[in-house]
This record gives C-alpha cells, structure tokens and sequence, in this order.
C-alpha cells in the first residue's frame, strides 16, 4: 500500500539512515559479513517428503521485516521432517527493507526471498527466478491452491513471469472491517440504533449529539469528528475517505479507474469536491476538530481515549491504542461501531468486496540458490494441505484435536495460551509461518469442513462485548459485518490492487510529486474560509495536472490494461 | 595585553628540501600515517561520486562503473529543475543561517554567563543538566517540541491565544526550528566554548582585578577575546556545512500546513534520490551540497583571513 | 590569596542573582524532556497513551525495562560497547591529538596542505555503499573488532578543536623545548598534551559519547559483534508489531507492549552511563573556571 511505503521511509529516516547503493565491483561472492552462508549437503535429493539419505538441506531464507528464528519449534521440524529443508532465517530489523539495495550491490541473495516494496528493485536486478515451469512441474499443490488466480502471479504481458508467490490469502472472507467511517455506540444508540446513510443525516446526528452533551463527564469538550493529517496518515483519514464515503471501490492508491481502465486522481470526481466542501464546512462550525491539520497523532490517540470523539475515519490498527484505554476503562458505549457509511444512500460501501488476489509482494526463489527444484517443492508443501494446517493448526493431537466429525478444534487452555503468551507463536511455532507464506483466508474451508486458519466466525462472534452484542440484536444481524454490502454484491475485478504493483520509475517519481500536492492541497482546502474552497480545491486539481499525473495515469493504466488482458 | 601565539604570518616561507624534510620527520612522522588513513577511508570512496553522472537504479546496481549508463549532468539538471527545488534552497539557507547565528550566539552566551555563574555546585549541576537534551533522540524532542508549539498546546495557553506557531506556512517555522534546536543543542555547544575558556589564562582575570575592571569589563575583554579563535573555526565550519542542515528535525516537525517551508536540501535529496530507488539523482544532489559547502568553506576562510582572524586552513 | 578574601568580602551582586534565575530556568526546560522520557519509561504503556505529557508516573510499572531486559541478553553487547568505547576514545584522543599537533606548527611545510585535505573531507562523502564496499570487501574488516575503532580513528572536527586551543599555547614554551635539543615527538607528548587537558577531556568526551551510542556500523559491518545501542535498536524495532487487530485476539492486543514506552526505557538505558562517567570528565573542563572564583 502506498502508506505503507510512505511510512516504511519514515521509519527509515527516523531510524537515521541513508543507504546509497553503489555498484558492485566483479559479481564474486563476498565474504559475508552478516549471518551464515548457505550450507548444502552433497546428498541432498529432491524428494518433497524428505531426503533420500535423511540429510536435511538448509535454505537460506530473507524476510524482510521478520524476526529471529531458529526454525527449531515444533511446528518447523515438521515442516522440515516432510520437506528435508530446514530453513536458515535472515531478516531485517526495521520494517523496511534496507538489505535488499545491498543484496544487490552485492550480488549474494539468500535462496529465498521475501520483501514488499522490495521487490520492484530484485526483480530488475535479476535476482529472481521464473518458477512458471517448476510449478508446472514440480508444484501441483501451488496450482490447485491458486487455481484460476495464478495467472494473476504473472510479471507482466512483456514478461509474463512468475516470480513471486504472494504473500496475502487467497480467497476468504472478513469476519472484521475497517468500514469507511466509525462512530460511538453512544451515539447510535442515542439515535436508536440507527446509523447515518448519508451526509446530512451523518451531520446531524453529531449535531445533535453535540448538543446534548456538549462535554464528556470529565468536562472535556465533544468533538464531532478528528483525523490524523499531520503526516502520512493523512492518506487514511483524508484522503481515503473522500473515494470510499463516495462509494469507491478497489484501493489503487488515489486512483479512479473507470471502465475502460482509464485513470484519473480520485478528487477529481465532482461528488468528492462536494464531499470536501462539505467537509470544510464542518471544519469551520467546529464540528471538525480545528486541531486535526497540526495535532501529533499522540495526541489525535488521547483524544480518542477520553471517549470525546464522536466519530472518526481510520483504520482501527492506527487508534487502536485508544481503544485498550477505553476497554481498560469500561467505556465500551464509547468505542466506535464500524459503519459502512456512504454520502448518500444509493452508493454502495466496498469495504467487504474482495478484491482479487494481492500480487506483486511475496516469495521468490532467488538466482543464488543451488537447488530451485527442492525450493519450488518447499513451497508446494507450504501450499498443500497438510502444510496449511501444520501451519495453522500445529501438531495434531498437541495444539489441536479432531472431533467425531473430522473437524478441527483448539482446547481452551490452548487458545488461553496464545491469548496470553506473546511468545506462543515463537515456542509452538503454530501460526509462525503463516505471512508471508501462501496461504488461504478466513473463513476458506478443506475438504474436512474445518476452516485453514484459526479464525472463525464463531470466534469472532465470541469475542465482542456487550455493545456489539447489543448491536448485533438491535441490527438482527449474527456478525456486526453483516450490516455491510456482502461480498457476492460485487464483481472481482480482473486485476489485483495495483497499490501493490511493481511500477516504473517514472511513475513513482510523478506519483511522489502528486501526493505531496494532494496532501497540503486537501489540507488547506479544508481549513480555509468556505468562499476561498473552491479556488484552493481547484488549483490543487490544475497543480495535479501540471506535475504530470495524466502521464502517471497513462503508466499505470497501462499496467492495469496488461494485467486484464493476462486474465482474459 | 595579548598573549603571543604562533601566528602563520611570522613564519617565513620555507623552501622544499630534503633537509628540510629531515628536520621535519618527526612531524612527518605524526602525520602522514594519518594522511594516508585519510586517503583510504575518506577519498577513495569518493569514486561512488561518478554515479551522479550515471543513471543509477535497482536493476543497474550491479554493473560496474564503465558499464553503466553515462548520462553527463542529467541527474542535476532533473535535481534542479525539480519543482521544489528553488524552495527547498531558500528553505536551507534560511534555516542554515538562521541556526549558525542563532545557535552560535547563544552557545556562547550561555557558556560565557555559565563561566560567571559563582556558585560551583549549581555550576556543574546546570551544566551537566544543560547538555540532556542533546541525548534525547529527535523523535522525543521533536513530539514534545510539538506538544509546546501546536494549536492548543502549552505555549498557546500561556499566551491565551492562538499563536499558529506550527500552522503558519511562512519563515516563521525557521525561527521555530531554529529555537527547538537550540533548546536540544546549547548545552552541549556550549561545552566546546566552556573548555576554550579553561584555557585562558587565570592570571589575567587576576591582573585585571587590579586594574579595577569590572566583571562585565573582565567577560568583555578577557573572556570572549579568550574564546574568539574557536568560535571563529567553528564558525567558519558550520559555514561549510550550511546545506548540509539537518533532516531528521525537519521531518519529525513538519506537517501538511508548513511543508513549503521545511523542506531542506537533504531531505529533498533523501526522497528524491533513495525513496524513489533513484541514486543518481541523490548522488548528484549530495555532490552539489558538497561542492558549494567547500566552496563557502574556502570563502568563509578567505574572509577571516583578512579581517585579521584565525583562519581554518 | 589575597584576592579570594577581596571577593568575599564584595559579596554577591544582583547579576548573581538574575544568572541564578536565568539558569534555574534553562535547567527546568532543559531538564522536562528527559524527566518525561523517564516518566513515560516507568509508566504503564496503556495508561501512557491517554495523555503523553507528565513527569511523575502515574501508573508506575517496571514492565518496559523487563521487556527490554527479557528479550535479549544485554550483559555482552553492554561489555562490547565498553570495550569499543574504551579503546576507540583512547587511540581516537591519541590520535587526533598528535595530528592536531602537527597541524598546529606553522613551520611544517605541509601545514595548510594537510589541513587542507583533512577539513574537506569534513564535507565530502561518496555515500555509505562505497563506504561498506570498502570496509567489508576490499579490507575485509567485517566482523572484526577493529571495524570499531579503525575507520573513526581521526574526526577532523576535533582535529580543528585541538589545534586551535594549542595555538593558544605560548610558542615560546616550544621553542624553549626545541633549543633544549628535544624532538617533536616529545614536546607533543610530555609539553602540549599536559596543557590540553581541557580540549582534551571535551574531545574525549565526544569520542566516548560517539563510539557509545554508534549502531549503524554494528548493523552494517558487525553484526556479530554486538554494541549495547545495536541490542536496544533491534528491541526496539521488534517492539513495534505490526498487529493486525482484525487476526489477533483481544488478550494479544493487551499484551502487546508499546513501542513509544520501550523507546523511552531505551533512551534511559542508554543514557545512564553517559551521566555517570561524565563527572569524571566534568572537573577537566570546569576545573578551569574554579579558580580565582569563590569557593562555596
């Protein structure tokens, strides 16, 4: 996601420092100054299902942004007794790749790799092997787990390479959403459980609201609605929001892409200028937190914690801080319900369509690595069946159980424990190798009838306190997600996010420009007088134009048309 | 009354000879090892230089030099015709000269007045105090510098009004840097200046006793004389150094209403260059900053020369 | 002395006064971002979140430092980091010294040259990859202790602070020494250094206070031999989980401790050591203003 590469520079600043690649002298293998070097045994057959000789091969194995392991939990001799390999884990400290520049640089890459925004830069430099035909040869169980989608794995039409696997499940169902807007059950409840369907039922019911009570008990001001804008966030609560209240659907970054794939800045739609002429209108009542364009997002997560916020538009991993205050305190009526709210009612909330496999971040077997056939084997074992549930499940008969029907099932005190160890995954090894592997999503179920991963709905239902549960009864609804336009309402569409996408160089550099514009223009359009909205709006629309994004769109639309074409 | 110092201009030109060479082993001694360190940790990798010249991106990382691309001044004229370029330049100046004559002043300021401060307990206390700050990571300083300075933060409500310090998209946002700088960094600066003053000769302020001058007469004369030569070389220094002014401050205090004027040079040649996988274009900019960093370096050194003072070089 | 009772007896001025105030107040703004990392390190990480701005703790807990003490073992890399910080600021003072001595002798022939060439590269880089070819390949230093103390022998910043306090040192001193017939080598080591003792000390500090908190080139060349900073950096980044609330329970969620609470016990942790050796270093420089000045 773009944020995400946004923020992963942040860290990288922050984390003080600058790497400038350089070239490498001769492509000779280096003297490695970080951890180990592949070893291989000379013995070491192919076998998916173990080694002739019994010898166990170790693959050098890269996860960027991973940690520590020693692949030596239960659940990793498993996986190792059943391939022959053990893995030997390198990974980066920070969350953002900053080894890959050097792999590079010098020419020594791990067997296997796995990195997300890294990968544009491997694959350019060759660093990753097509597994088109080890799959076809060697993976049976990587076909059948992506069956119509692998062709989405593909490069591009000019190269219509495999060269990684993804890293985001395949199929599944949300049993929780980020909705475009939340509220305070407070709120609804006030309004009978009745949650706004457009924007002027959404305004007057904070209005009114507000009127009510115009501070919390412990006198601090009510505010309708705050949004963390003081630095890449303002992606997610400024800018998101305006696509998706507007009945947006798949996340191409700020893209609109209409149907014959041509693309267009999302602001440009006239309903979005309207929503943040609306939106500025709020700011200058007062109903918009005036602090929102400066506030630390420290202090954007206080507040949200005193229970004063009436609303916001995130995603609950930003505040989710909060909300442990907010538990901690009991104020559950002062949590937020996630809504699938629209401007208006005839535009359908997307937050539950599934939008396709997420391609271009994943694994990939690397150049370096001596023995492709028994990586490519590894793989197909994490995507067969019994590698899913070691996965997932664990040991049977040790983390999980069968019941008389065949079907799957964790004791109480298991699930206690990985409640309450954070280092259940570490020492049983059960959902440690989960991301960034293959895998399915939620709710997807096997031939047994069992869900592959842990999360089902049941546990889902199980967990929410007593305002969801009241929720749930006043909505009749069983999951709260259900109040949402169900996934069958919308057609998959033919290309996968393109946030994800490897792009050219020239369309990053336009579309790093462009963002910088969106956020100051959006900024200033909606703190500044409400007659001044529509010169400030406009001439963040025409500084869009001027710093190339029709050149930008022309790029990736292109890349989007390529990637249909590869589908049809 | 000036103490004698060794001064470059009563030294006479000397003419190479291996005589002379030999006198001078000792110190050639001392110091060529060194030289040659020099050369190898800090002009050899130089050569990563000709990359601004080349276009140099993930998928080209591994051809040698001569293999890659050679596109001349490409990068620069793609750096300098960046539509936040001519900003961003107005922005480093500003803050730069904003800071060195700012921090410099007030670093002296506070060691001069340290240095009168009688009570020696509170003295070294103050000190060791003074210099936390600087310890304190940026993203700290940075959050409650924030939680001063923002709309409704603690500054506002002392003034009881709105003071916009962080929303106001002008030069004022310099100043404010400026001063969060200096509130992190003083003590700390101020420790170069507190040791050049150890250095001064107590005598002095003894003999001016006598002669009834007063503290501010003695601070005037004695003590900022007493210091000049440093604080001249470490002006002349920060001179060098004034495209170079920080990133990570800029970054951690910016935000959506100010950005225009926070942008300096190395954070544009951070985005620009490493955060669009372009190294080239970062190379090229850190090249420029380089080049006009000595070159204003060389003038500021000229400069002090003639007016008299210690030069750097 | 005679001129200690004179001052006892004028007393103290007004101006003493107005410093007192002055200081006391940059001590209170100075002091309040390290009183409040230290607040934020002992308070409970949920409870932190409600209001980031205090300096007592309110909800005191110990839970941040066992996390960080828990996690990995800090007894070597804390040894590591003595030991680089140690011998890098001895040989880095020995060295920068003797460089700044020659360079503050006019009559060398190569004065201005040299300093030439050492003050520009204070300017110049080729960037930190050529930097790491040259260090992990070409000398093939990597993982090697001396990766800590070779490359940040000489920093020309100091250099600059040396010379110019041994300018100030009457030339007449040296060339006393020279007529007595001793070399260089010796009027720089048993002449000039006892005098420096100030610039000395401050320069040593700056050495130890770098070499102590430096993790970049552990994280870049050495990485098996782990600093102290490297340790709590790697804490740190692992602290920051990237949970995703949708896949994890609620009790995880609860459990998860708080990157902003483990920084600041971080922050503390790597600081204490600096604010207990640095009195020793203190009386070096403030030495210098004590005397002729009351004594309390």
């Amino acid at each position: 996601m773009k944020l995400k590469k946004v923020k992963s520079l942040m860290v990288m600043a922050l984390a003080g420092c600058m790497l400038i690649s350089g070239c490498g002298k001769q492509p000779s293998p280096s003297s490695n100054s970080e951890s180990g070097s592949s070893t291989q045994s000379e013995a070491g057959s192919s076998e998916a299902g173990g080694t002739d000789s019994g010898e166990v091969v170790e693959l050098r194995y890269y996860c960027g942004g991973g940690e520590e392991d020693l692949f030596n939990n239960p659940v990793a001799q498993a996986i190792t007794a059943a391939t022959g390999v053990k893995l030997k884990i390198e990974y980066s400290i920070s969350s953002d790749d900053q080894k890959i520049p050097l792999m590079i640089a010098e020419q020594d890459y791990p067997d296997l790799i796995f990195s997300d925004d890294g990968i544009v830069a491997l694959v350019e430099a060759g660093a990753l092997i097509d597994m088109t035909d080890l799959i076809e040869e060697y993976g049976p169980n990587i076909k059948r787990f992506y069956g119509e989608e692998l062709d989405k794995l593909k490069y591009s039409t000019e190269d219509p390479s495999i060269y990684t696997l993804s890293s985001y499940g395949v199929g599944g169902v949300s049993y929780k959403t980020d909705g475009t807007m939340q509220m305070q059950w407070d709120v609804i409840k006030e309004n009978d459980y009745n949650y706004p369907k457009n924007l002027e039922e959404y305004e007057n019911m904070l209005k009114s609201y507000i009127a009510e009570h115009p501070a919390t008990e412990d006198g601090l001001e009510t505010i309708g609605l705050t949004l963390s804008a003081a630095d890449w966030r303002w992606m997610i609560t400024l800018g998101n929001p305006g696509f998706f209240i507007n009945g947006g659907q798949q996340d191409n970054g700020q893209w609109y892409v209409d149907e014959d794939y041509n693309l267009q800045y999302h602001f440009f739609r006239p309903e979005e200028k309207e929503y943040y002429r609306w939106l500025n209108r709020m700011f200058n009542e007062g109903i918009l937190d005036n602090e929102f364009p400066t506030q630390t997002h420290e202090d954007y997560v206080a507040k949200i914690a005193s229970g004063r916020v009436l609303s916001i538009m995130d995603a609950e991993w930003d505040y989710w801080d909060a909300i442990k205050i907010l538990q901690a305190d009991g104020k559950y009526d002062k949590t937020y319900a996630v809504l699938p709210f629209t401007a208006d009612e005839s535009l359908k909330c997307a937050s539950l369509m599934y939008r396709g496999l997420i391609t271009g971040q994943g694994i990939g077997i690397s150049t370096s690595c001596k023995d492709p056939v028994l990586a490519i084997k590894f793989l197909d074992y994490m995507c067969s069946d019994e590698g899913m549930i070691l996965r997932h499940w664990g040991i049977e008969g040790e983390n999980y159980f069968l019941d008389e029907e065949g079907h799957r099932y964790r004791t109480e005190e298991e699930i206690q424990w990985e409640q309450t160890d954070k280092d259940y995954k570490k020492k049983t090894g059960v959902g440690n190798y989960e991301h960034p592997f293959p895998r399915y999503g939620d709710g997807v179920v096997d031939p047994t009838g069992s869900t592959y991963t842990r999360t089902s709905r049941d546990a889902v239902i199980a967990e929410y306190n007593e305002e969801q549960r009241a929720a749930c009864e006043a909505w009749n609804v069983e999951l709260l997600v259900d109040i949402f336009p169900q996934p069958d309402e919308f057609e998959t569409p033919l290309y996968s996010p393109s946030w994800a996408y490897a792009k050219t160089a020239e369309y990053e550099e336009i579309v790093q420009q462009l963002d910088e514009i969106t956020w100051s223009g959006l900024i200033s359009s909606v703190i500044c007088k409400p007659a001044e909205f529509d010169a400030k709006y406009d001439k963040m629309l025409a500084d869009l134009e001027a710093a190339g994004m029709s050149r930008a769109g022309e790029i990736l639309g292109s890349i989007i048309k390529e990637k249909v074409a590869l589908m049809e | 009354m000036k103490v004698k110092k060794a001064r470059a201009d009563t030294i006479k030109k000397q003419h190479f000879s291996l005589k002379l060479m030999w006198k001078q082993r000792y110190l050639l001694c001392m110091s060529v090892p060194f030289v040659i360190w020099l050369i190898i940790f800090k002009y050899l990798p130089l050569w990563g230089w000709t990359m601004a010249f080349q276009d140099v991106r993930p998928s080209t990382f591994a051809l040698s030099i001569w293999d890659r691309e050679f596109i001349g001044f490409a990068n620069f004229t793609k750096a300098f015709s960046d539509r936040l370029f001519t900003q961003t330049l107005i922005n480093t100046l500003g803050t730069s000269i904003l800071g060195i004559a700012l921090g410099t002043f007030s670093a002296i300021f506070f060691a001069v007045l340290l240095n009168e401060l009688r009570f020696i307990r509170f003295k070294k206390i103050t000190q060791t105090i003074s210099y936390l700050p600087h310890f304190v990571s940026w993203v700290i300083v940075a959050s409650i510098a924030k939680m001063f300075l923002n709309a409704g933060g603690v500054l506002d409500t002392i003034a009881g009004t709105k003071l916009n310090l962080m929303s106001t998209n002008s030069m004022l946002i310099w100043v404010v840097i400026c001063f969060v700088n200096i509130w992190k960094e003083v003590g700390w600066d101020a420790i170069i200046y507190l040791s050049a003053m150890a250095g001064i000769d107590q005598g002095l302020y003894e003999a001016a006793k006598v002669d009834g001058a007063n503290r501010f007469q003695r601070m005037w004369h004695i003590t900022l004389p007493g210091i000049k030569p440093t604080a001249i070389v470490l002006l002349i220094m920060s001179i060098g150094g004034a495209l170079n002014v920080g990133m990570e401050r800029q970054m951690l205090l910016s935000n959506g209403i100010i950005q225009d004027h926070t942008m300096v040079l190395s954070w544009f040649a951070y985005i620009r260059g490493i955060g669009n996988n372009n190294y080239g274009v970062g190379t090229a900019i850190g090249m420029f900053q380089s080049v006009v960093g000595i070159t204003l370096l060389l003038i500021a050194n000229k400069i002090a020369g003639w007016l008299g003072e210690s030069r750097l070089v | 002395m005679r001129s200690s009772v004179r001052h006892r007896k004028n007393g103290v001025t007004a101006f003493d006064f107005i410093l007192v105030f002055f200081f006391l107040l940059i001590i209170i703004t100075t002091v309040y971002p390290f009183l409040n990392v230290l607040a934020i390190s002992f308070n409970d990480p949920t409870d932190t979140m409600r209001n980031v701005n205090f300096i007592v703790p309110r909800v005191f807990t110990l839970s941040n430092y066992r996390y960080i003490f828990t996690e990995k073992d800090l007894m070597s890399p804390f040894i590591m980091s003595v030991a680089r910080t140690v011998i890098g600021t001895l040989t880095g003072v020995i060295c920068t010294s003797m460089v700044a001595y020659v360079l503050s002798r006019k009559d060398f022939y190569f004065n201005r040259f040299f300093t030439l060439l050492f003050v520009i590269t204070m300017y110049v880089g080729g960037g930190l990859i050529p930097d790491y070819l040259l260090i992990t390949r070409t000398l093939g230093l990597g993982n090697n202790f001396a990766v800590y103390i070779i490359p940040g022998l000489v920093g020309v910043f100091n250099i600059i602070l040396i010379r110019s306090f041994m300018e100030g040192i009457p030339i007449s001193l040296q060339e006393a020494a020279m007529i007595d017939g001793a070399n260089d080598f010796y009027i720089w080591m048993r002449i000039i250094m006892p005098l420096c003792t100030p610039v000395i000390a401050t320069v040593a500090l700056f050495c130890a206070v770098g070499a102590w908190n430096s993790f970049m080139d552990t994280y870049l060349y050495a990485r098996k031999l782990p600093t102290l900073q490297y340790v709590l950096y790697e804490i740190m980044e692992q602290a920051t989980i990237k949970i995703d609330p949708h896949s994890a329970n609620a009790e995880q969620l609860k459990n998860a401790v708080s990157p902003l609470s483990v920084r600041m016990a971080i922050t503390i942790i790597a600081t204490v050591p600096i604010l207990v050796v640095y009195p020793f270093l203190q009386k070096y420089f403030v030495g210098g203003m004590t005397l002729g000045a009351v004594k309390d």
